[in-house]
């Protein structure tokens, strides 16, 4: 209903340019949506970028589709299923993307995919399981390529039609810990030990450990003290 | 295999469009959810990029609703009456119909490009004669309602008859009622229709020879060819706004606003609560009523200051002091509204050569004139305390008015001090009372001696509904001997008519006035034979008033939105737009919402549960100062983004929207 001065950037060029998708993120990506914020496109080719990592986890230039299936169709590679490391990057990314939703905090929610994409690429994630869920919680945000995508992993229908990811708080809990171990009060090495485990088996993980062998020098220490969820110090 | 986004988002669009994917039914077993954009006014400039910012986040949040598994309605639309068009129109010839559907469709497409989940099947344009029959059906609903002040509700105005025919009311008895002539029944009822005409100032321009919008007026002459501007009475209609003050307050209460948006309509209404009470003017047989919040200071009032136009200006002024007023007279009839509220610094003023007696201790007080008092606010008078207040303190010193100190160490000789927490001094039978318990004792006191009463004051006024403009909805109204006669239902929509030429009509009347055919024609039903056409047209916002609801129910042509349409989608869940819309749009569609909810015709009385304000969009980057301050930045941008643009595209909130926040408020609305 209004008209100021000088936002007279045609949204069409911006369009043609450098896609829809990409111009929708990138006005979400300038701020908190209440704010007032001069135009600048400055940033647009790296939200365009990131469009083209999140396509590049799909496919690849030279060998097409790259994207694996536990359970996969006559087309499909075969791959295993997600592990937990690729579920909790995608079970972060639900929780985020919702609650950064229903604020109406969409900046934040498009900086949240940024990361995403970013973790998937790293870990060389291209499991069907967890990118679908990907696209669903993306529609909102750049609804073409998400129902492009969709289509390609061969879903029928619009996109719009699955249903929202359910977000398993389970999936999020640490079930071990990569602990410091000290000898004499000074960090030497790190143990990865579960949660659940009490003093005496601490105790004995920590005694099997080849640099803690090595500091004992065969003898027993004289204390090992274990605070849970922290950290280690053998005492010799 | 590379990301064509070009081609991709081509085929989808066009695949979303065939399939109709964003299609949305009235029947679903799924919960409701109404998102809501305010729709734009199609300007010849299209879309920008500051529009989309809203539609976007609109967007995002329909989508995620319906992914959610609600049944989102998410509609668009344009609100296509208004100046612009006709101004357009005025310098090129073009018509405004011509013009606004040619904007339409580059808005469409511009939109469409974005890939927007519109239901475009339920599209409203406030212009178009299926939609705006039902704007001219529902004023024809307002004219017939009146604000019953016992059920604090509308209700038919047939019920008001009905009363003052059978039992008559405190000012006539029924038989006086039913021996009214025609017209002294009509000039009765229309004080207290919800939609009336009343005479009213304009802005009016003798060297166009038309009346212009507040927005044409720039420092006392027109915006265009920059001629003198003066005010003149004509006869406007109004809506009764300020009957649903109280309820517009409370309705505040229930609904999902910023604070800062609610204050900002709080202060629009400017409710307040004091006391109403007469001065005897000094040997001219006259009582100069004044209203004031604070009648604690009466023993503080060295001055009274009276509205320019008030209508005891004439009388009171002494021979010696004419000359002096008339010259002030003329000025002040060059000023427009807005300039005379909001120019503070400059103190201008006339003494009328008149004295006001203090009803208590019956010391004489000069009578003064001076633009910053407007005729309608209060009685247009008031009672200045130089000591407690701070304009009539510079107003004092300007004018060398001596100052009575009421708050003995509180006030300080240097500037007002509106404390309430000071006990009185020289305040005869309030002396020693802390202000703020003062207050009700001196109220009682005035009334006790028959010289005023406890009364609630607004700022706000009656909204005005006419513009002497073409391109606006008609009003289905026609004059007969001084009456206003609606037309029947049947006859609507009342059509607007072409015009080739858009200048204004005779003697400040609108471009339809120049129509003598259509104004006075041939076949009008035997109740107006004879009669001519009301020829002003509806504001901007009349169409904008009550758009949410037609979406609901668009190709309806029996009713303006069926009540089970209005029932399953109910209230907008989120309602999405510029905060330049505080005191207009969202208050003037409240009132219509309540005024329906009052008569029944739909079920809630508040039309939007939560709003979301979205800032404004700057092409400029002349507002990044180099103030990025060193942070460093984690995460998995850092792989897209250097640090600076990020901080480029964040820092920048913190410390310019203030400025852009005053920008936008000046920003035209349309």
């Amino acid at each position: 209903m209004s008209k100021s001065k000088y936002n007279t950037v045609d949204p069409t060029d911006l369009c043609e340019q450098y896609g829809a998708d990409t111009f929708r993120m990138y006005e979400m990506f300038l701020g908190p949506v209440e704010a007032s914020k001069p135009w600048d496109t400055k940033g647009i080719e790296g939200v365009h970028r990131f469009l083209r990592k999140l396509w590049r986890l799909f496919f690849d230039e030279q060998k097409g589709p790259i994207w694996t299936s536990s359970a996969p169709s006559p087309l499909e590679r075969a791959g295993g299923k997600a592990t937990d490391a690729e579920l909790k990057i995608l079970h972060r990314t639900i929780k985020k993307i919702e609650e950064d939703t229903e604020r109406f905090s969409f900046n934040t929610a498009v900086s949240t995919f940024m990361i995403c994409v970013n973790e998937l690429a790293d870990a060389r994630c291209h499991k069907k399981e967890v990118l679908e869920k990907l696209l669903i919680l993306l529609t909102p945000y750049a609804p073409h390529i998400a129902e492009e995508l969709w289509n390609k992993l061969g879903n029928e229908g619009s996109v719009l039609d699955a249903s929202y990811p359910a977000f398993n708080p389970a999936l999020l809990v640490e079930s071990s810990k990569e602990y410091p171990v000290s000898i004499n009060g000074k960090l030497r090495t790190n143990i990865n030990l579960a949660l659940d485990l009490d003093q005496k088996q601490v105790e004995e993980a920590v005694l099997q450990n080849e640099v803690v062998q090595k500091w004992l020098e065969g003898k027993p220490p004289k204390k090992i003290i274990f605070v849970k969820n922290k950290m280690i110090n053998v005492v010799i | 295999m590379e990301y064509d986004f070009r081609k991709i988002e081509q085929e989808w669009q066009k695949k979303w469009k065939e399939n109709k994917v964003y299609k949305v039914s009235n029947q679903s077993d799924k919960p409701k959810y109404y998102v809501l954009d305010m729709f734009p006014y199609p300007s010849g400039a299209g879309l920008h990029v500051g529009h989309p910012l809203g539609y976007i986040a609109s967007d995002i949040y329909s989508r995620y609703k319906r992914l959610k598994g609600f049944n989102v309605l998410h509609p668009m639309g344009f609100d296509s009456f208004g100046l612009p068009a006709e101004q357009y129109a005025l310098e090129t010839g073009q018509h405004p119909a011509v013009t606004t559907e040619k904007n339409i469709a580059t808005f469409k497409s511009q939109l469409d490009k974005i890939g927007f989940c519109y239901d475009w099947d339920r599209e409203v344009k406030t212009s178009e004669p299926g939609f705006y029959k039902w704007t001219q059906w529902l004023f024809l609903q307002l004219f017939n309602s009146y604000f019953c002040n016992t059920q604090k509700k509308a209700r038919p105005i047939s019920d008001l008859i009905k009363k003052y025919e059978t039992k008559g009311t405190k000012n006539f008895t029924a038989d006086q009622w039913n021996a009214f002539s025609k017209k002294e029944q009509e000039d009765i009822l229309m004080n207290r229709r919800l939609a009336f005409s009343a005479f009213g100032e304009v802005n009016w321009c003798e060297a166009l020879g038309t009346v212009l919008a507040n927005d044409e007026v720039v420092n006392g002459v027109s915006e265009r060819g920059g001629h003198p501007v003066e005010k003149r009475k004509m006869r406007q209609w109004f809506l009764r706004i300020t009957s649903y003050a109280d309820r517009l307050l409370e309705g505040l209460e229930t609904v999902d606003f910023s604070e800062s948006m609610k204050e900002m309509q709080r202060n629009w209404i400017g409710k307040s609560e004091g006391a109403e009470m007469d001065f005897e003017i000094k040997g001219a047989g006259k009582k100069l009523r004044v209203y004031t919040t604070r009648p604690d200071t009466i023993f503080g009032v060295d001055f009274m200051v009276v509205a320019p136009e008030h209508e005891i200006v004439s009388q009171i002024t002494s021979a010696q002091q004419k000359p002096a007023i008339d010259d002030y007279l003329k000025y002040v009839k060059s000023r427009s509204e807005r300039e005379r509220l909001a120019e503070a610094k400059t103190i201008t003023g006339c003494f009328t050569g008149a004295y006001a007696i203090n009803p208590f201790d019956g010391r004489e007080i000069p009578v003064w004139i001076a633009e910053y008092v407007l005729a309608g606010y209060g009685t247009g008078a008031i009672m200045a305390v130089p000591c407690g207040d701070q304009r009539d303190f510079s107003f004092a010193k300007h004018f060398n008015i001596p100052i009575s100190n009421i708050i003995g160490s509180h006030y300080n000789g240097e500037e007002a001090n509106p404390t309430k927490d000071a006990v009185l001094e020289n305040s005869g039978f309030l002396n020693g009372l802390l202000m703020k318990d003062a207050i009700g004792i001196a109220i009682n006191k005035i009334e006790e001696l028959g010289i005023g009463k406890r009364k609630v004051n607004y700022r706000m006024r009656d909204a005005g509904f006419s513009r002497q403009r073409y391109w606006g909805e008609p009003f289905p109204i026609v004059w007969k001997d001084e009456v206003a006669i609606p037309l029947d239902e049947k006859e609507l929509p009342l059509q607007l008519p072409h015009v080739d030429k858009y200048g204004p009509g005779p003697s400040g009347e609108g471009p339809l006035a120049n129509l003598t055919d259509w104004v006075q024609p041939d076949n009008l039903p035997p109740a107006s034979a004879g009669g001519r056409r009301e020829t002003s047209t509806m504001p901007g916002y009349a169409g904008s008033s009550w758009y949410f609801l037609r979406y609901m129910d668009p190709h309806n042509d029996q009713t303006f939105c069926d009540r089970k349409a209005s029932d399953y989608w109910n209230q907008v869940d989120l309602y999405i737009g510029g905060t330049e819309h505080a005191v207009g749009h969202l208050l003037y569609s409240r009132m219509w919402t309540k005024v329906m909810y009052d008569l029944g015709m739909i079920g809630f009385d508040e039309p939007y549960k939560k709003l979301l304000n979205q800032g404004m969009i700057q092409g400029s980057s002349r507002f990044l100062f180099k103030l990025i301050p060193k942070v460093e930045v984690k995460s998995g941008i850092e792989n897209n983004f250097s640090s600076a643009q990020i901080l480029a595209s964040l820092t920048p909130f913190i410390y310019i929207s203030k400025t852009l926040a005053d920008q936008s408020l000046k920003d035209k609305m349309k």
